[in-house]
């Protein structure tokens, strides 16, 4: 959302007008060199920086590419900057004064393109992935350019979602370059530079995966002793990131008034989790003696294949049904 | 005291007689099922193949059948049914019962959960009575069974183990089948596993029968599931063109066509006998060998015995290994238990510890323009499924999993849940108000002349499939466990006997990541393969020693699964197994003598009928 903004004003801006757009935040981002990347198949070297919040703790990281995406004449170099979060998992670009980008025959993006890039470009189960550069266009189908005197492919039909059409190679390009192997080297200099709030801020992400990476370096007493930002997780995060933290955490907390607290979230949680938790119940007995007792306060929280499977786990461990 | 003696007697001869007048009737058996069709996916779980009234929210023709009546006089009769989404909305899938064109009172399908229904009493006459099922809401009624007695029976069976033996004593039904038949080779399943299965061992000279549920084969690439097949042909070129299909779009009626080929093909073969329309129920097992499997029709309900020295499970779900007892697996492993770990997609791709999140099934629909305006009725009972959810197609992405749920013992659930996805979604396009596009009310009140308002009132529901097209059930557990692993770093088995370039793809359920989305929609990950070959190894059970498998049963984990289930693959599997089993009748040997001893002549076996 912000992309296409950006890119408006950045036009605006070069053409001499100025609008002020309470929208926008006026942000000059306190960066520092990172590490440098190599982006073999094009031999670009690439400067990534890691940049700070006003309380200097690392936000994200950015790079400013300028690459050659095809081999031909009909299309212009990417120049763009780019941002990854924490955890190396791409965030957004913006464009450069002047550096618009093109599709084929030069033609600019219109700002619906910009918006379709960005979103191809936080798509992870793109078909780009699995797809080599050749696949990239049916070379029976032949589109004559109007400037130059050439032809080129045209885009298969399957693939269409998966580019912004006439930028077939720019899509490409840059949806490996910004989920490719920088996404690692991304992670490990943070890895190289945690911190709690690092892993804090990690946690609270809106990115799935970044989350997952954070909780994956949280160690089994950081639970105990962060628990409300634990419980803070499992209430914000979606499905995945909940049952995985429930599936990690270690069960139970030595302080009860914690167990009341995460069985007292149950009533919001999606079904995944539950079953997670559930499987927990039936599986562990330090488990089930701690939480069986207090599953019964909430019994609506469950559905009745699950309150079968908690009967179930009173009888195994044999624990008293008898309401705390 | 003697008259007491003669009073008791009275009250025993007349209980007698009484228990004769009674009469159960097995829905499936109607001789005219009007638009009613036979649902046999569900045999295992509710007990029976029943009608279901698949109208697509249009009430379907009555089903009708006669029956013959002993003694007249006043009948109660009951419906075994089932309300299949109870909630605080009038029952979806209503229906009556008449009797010689007389309605009975109750309304039935109003239950939760599979139980016995009073429909109402009736004078029958000594004779032939006409009895018929009369459809009232077109959205899924069902009727497994009718049961008339003079008496008002209070308590009818509803345990499952009761009800079978209920019904056995009912139906006057034998321990053993009526007809006890001897082949070389049984394949059990007729999708293109089987098919390839039947055909390979019908030309090496195995008189072959080939048990299918369905009436037409192909799996869920018949005509009534309509998947295209995927995936390469392998050594078996020759065969799988005789079985595949076109790449038509998922759910496209071009399915009848590839359908047509291939049953057409099928019958070309001599040596194979095609039972349809037969379920496989039973295995009968001795020292980890099977004797024999029963199969029972889905309609009539005739039962044969089956049997062989070998036998294929084709069936999917694994039932043949299943009830001989052969190992299986089901769930996804955690991903340090095969090292399947793909840090692309982490826990998406393979849990840290396991869990029965398999891959979902799905229930493929496609609507048509009808060139007038169309009305399509509320689905109230639809609405908690979809929300706002608005969709006029479906797609393979259609799909439901759920860790708590069992894509074998919930398959009627999640087949239901997707009745709801399906209906609630199109209900919920036929009537979408863009208010949010043009708030004011004089625009709305106009929307029915804006062009896509338009096409929604005409696009009618073309074809809405009842039958659940699974991916992953149980996977049946042979010498050789293929795993990602083989697939991501390909081996070169001295006893490859399957090979496949096709991308490995794993789904997830999108609202796992995104709870915006409906519960019922999928998405896929793709891992990127070179060639890669699957072992002899992986389609023969490791404790059962005559049971080969193929298809999507076939000795797998979870992400090992998720390359060859495809259908060209599953092909090739069937194919080699059909081979193989010749090579068994040839030396009486096991499926695993083949690799230990005679791995040379089977593989050249494989070459020579390329
Ligand atoms: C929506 C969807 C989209 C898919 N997309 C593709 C695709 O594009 N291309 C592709 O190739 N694959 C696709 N797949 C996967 C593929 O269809 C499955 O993996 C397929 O099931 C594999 O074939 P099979 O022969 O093993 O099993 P099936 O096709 O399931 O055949 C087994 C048959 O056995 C019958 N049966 C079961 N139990 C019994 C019994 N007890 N007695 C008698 N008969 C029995 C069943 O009725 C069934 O027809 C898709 C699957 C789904 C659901």
């Amino acid at each position: 959302m912000q992309l296409p903004v950006l890119y408006f004003i950045s036009i605006l801006l070069a053409g001499g007008f100025l609008v002020s757009n309470p929208k926008v935040e006026k942000r000059v981002d306190d960066c520092k060199e990172a590490f440098e990347f190599i982006y073999g198949e094009f031999e670009v070297n690439n400067q990534v920086e890691i940049c700070f919040d006003s309380a200097g703790i690392p936000e994200r990281y950015k790079s400013s590419v300028n690459m050659p995406v095809c081999d031909d004449t009909l299309c212009a170099n990417v120049v763009l900057k780019i941002y990854w979060d924490l955890a190396g998992n791409y965030q957004s670009f913006d464009t450069l004064t002047g550096f618009p980008l093109t599709k084929f025959d030069h033609k600019k993006f219109s700002s619906d393109d910009y918006t379709k890039l960005d979103q191809i470009l936080k798509n992870r189960n793109s078909m780009l992935r699995i797809l080599k550069m050749t696949d990239l266009l049916d070379k029976s189908v032949k589109v004559q350019s109007k400037k130059v005197d050439a032809v080129t492919g045209a885009t298969p039909v399957t693939i269409r979602k998966s580019i912004v059409e006439g930028a077939v190679y720019s899509s490409y390009t840059l949806w490996h370059f910004v989920n490719g192997s920088i996404k690692n080297q991304i992670s490990n200099f943070t890895l190289d530079n945690y911190s709690e709030e690092v892993s804090r801020r990690m946690l609270l992400s809106d990115n799935y995966e970044t989350q997952l990476f954070a909780l994956k370096y949280f160690s089994e007493v950081d639970y105990e002793i962060q628990s409300e930002l634990i419980f803070q997780v499992i209430t914000q995060s979606v499905p995945l990131v909940k049952a995985n933290t429930i599936i990690k955490m270690p069960l139970p907390f030595e302080e009860s008034f914690k167990n009341y607290k995460l069985l007292s979230l149950f009533p919001e949680l999606d079904n995944y989790s539950k079953s997670i938790f559930i499987n927990r119940v039936l599986t562990e007995r330090n488990v089930a003696e701690e939480f069986l007792p207090l599953i019964l306060n909430h019994p609506d929280a469950f559905s009745k294949k699950q309150l079968d499977q908690i009967n179930s786990a009173f009888t195994k461990f044999e624990i008293s049904k008898k309401k705390n | 005291m003697k008259r007491l003696n003669i009073f008791l007697i009275c009250f025993f001869i007349s209980s007698l007689i009484a228990a004769q007048n009674s009469i159960l009737i097995e829905a499936e058996s109607f001789k005219n099922k009007g638009g009613w069709v036979v649902d046999p996916q569900f045999v295992e779980q509710m007990g029976s193949p029943y009608l279901l009234a698949h109208g697509l929210g249009i009430p379907v023709e009555n089903a009708v059948t006669d029956i013959k009546i002993e003694n007249s006089g006043l009948y109660h009769v009951w419906a075994r049914t089932k309300n299949w989404v109870p909630g605080n909305w009038e029952a979806p899938g209503r229906f009556l019962i008449s009797v010689d064109g007389e309605k009975l009172e109750n309304e039935l399908g109003k239950n939760e959960g599979w139980n016995w229904e009073y429909a109402g009493k009736v004078n029958l006459k000594k004779g032939k009575n006409e009895l018929a099922l009369h459809d009232v809401t077109g959205f899924e009624g069902r009727c497994d069974a009718i049961y008339l007695s003079t008496i008002n029976e209070q308590q009818l069976p509803e345990n499952l183990k009761e009800l079978k033996q209920w019904r056995a004593e009912k139906k006057g039904e034998t321990i053993l089948p009526e007809k006890i038949l001897k082949y070389d080779f049984v394949v059990v399943g007729g999708g293109i596993a089987g098919c390839a299965a039947s055909i390979a061992a019908a030309e090496h000279g195995l008189k072959v029968a080939l048990i299918h549920d369905r009436p037409v084969l192909g799996g869920n690439a018949s005509s009534e599931i309509r998947v295209h097949t995927l995936g390469i042909h392998g050594n078996f070129e020759r065969i799988l063109k005789m079985i595949d299909t076109e790449h038509y779009p998922n759910g496209s009626a071009e399915a009848f066509k590839d359908e047509e080929k291939r049953m057409k093909n099928m019958r070309k073969y001599e040596n194979i006998d095609l039972f349809l329309n037969y379920r496989a129920y039973a295995t009968h097992a001795e020292n980890n060998s099977i004797n024999s499997v029963d199969a029972k029709h889905t309609s009539s309900g005739e039962r044969i015995r089956f049997e062989a020295p070998y036998f294929a499970d084709c069936t999917g779900d694994g039932w043949i290994g299943y009830w001989a007892g052969a190992e299986y697996s089901y769930g996804r492993e955690a991903a340090s238990e095969y090292g399947e770990t793909w840090e692309e997609h982490g826990v998406l791709w393979s849990p840290e510890i396991a869990d029965n999140f398999v891959m979902g099934s799905s229930v493929l629909w496609g609507t048509e323009n009808a060139g007038k305006p169309v009305d399509f009725p509320e689905v109230p009972w639809a609405m908690d499924v979809v929300g706002d959810h608005s969709s006029r197609k479906g797609e393979w992405f259609w799909e439901y999993s759920s860790n708590d749920l069992n894509q074998i013992d919930d398959a009627e659930t999640i087949r239901d849940h997707m009745f709801c996805a399906i209906y609630g979604s199109f209900y919920n396009y036929k009537n979408q108000i863009p208010e949010d596009i043009h708030p004011d009310q004089e625009r709305i009140n106009k929307r029915n002349n804006w062009p896509e308002q338009l096409k929604a009132d005409s696009i009618q529901l073309k074809w809405v499939s009842y039958l659940v097209g699974k991916r992953e059930s149980r996977r049946l557990v042979g010498d050789y466990i293929f795993t990602f692993n083989d697939a991501r770093e390909p081996k070169d088995f001295k006893d490859a006997v399957v090979f496949e370039k096709r991308a490995v793809d794993v789904h997830y359920q999108m609202n796992l990541v995104d709870e915006n989305n409906p519960d019922f929609l999928s998405e896929a990950m793709f891992y990127n393969t070179k060639t890669y070959n699957i072992p002899y190894r992986s389609f023969y059970s490791k404790n059962i020693n005559n049971l080969f498998m193929a298809g999507r049963n076939f000795s797998c984990s979870h992400i090992g699964l998720g390359g060859p289930r495809v259908m060209n693959t599953t092909g090739q599997m069937g194919a080699a197994v059909g081979i193989a089993a010749s090579v068994c009748k040839k030396h009486q040997v096991n499926p695993r003598d083949i690799y230990t001893t005679y791995l040379d002549e089977y593989l050249q076996l494989i070459e020579n009928q390329k």
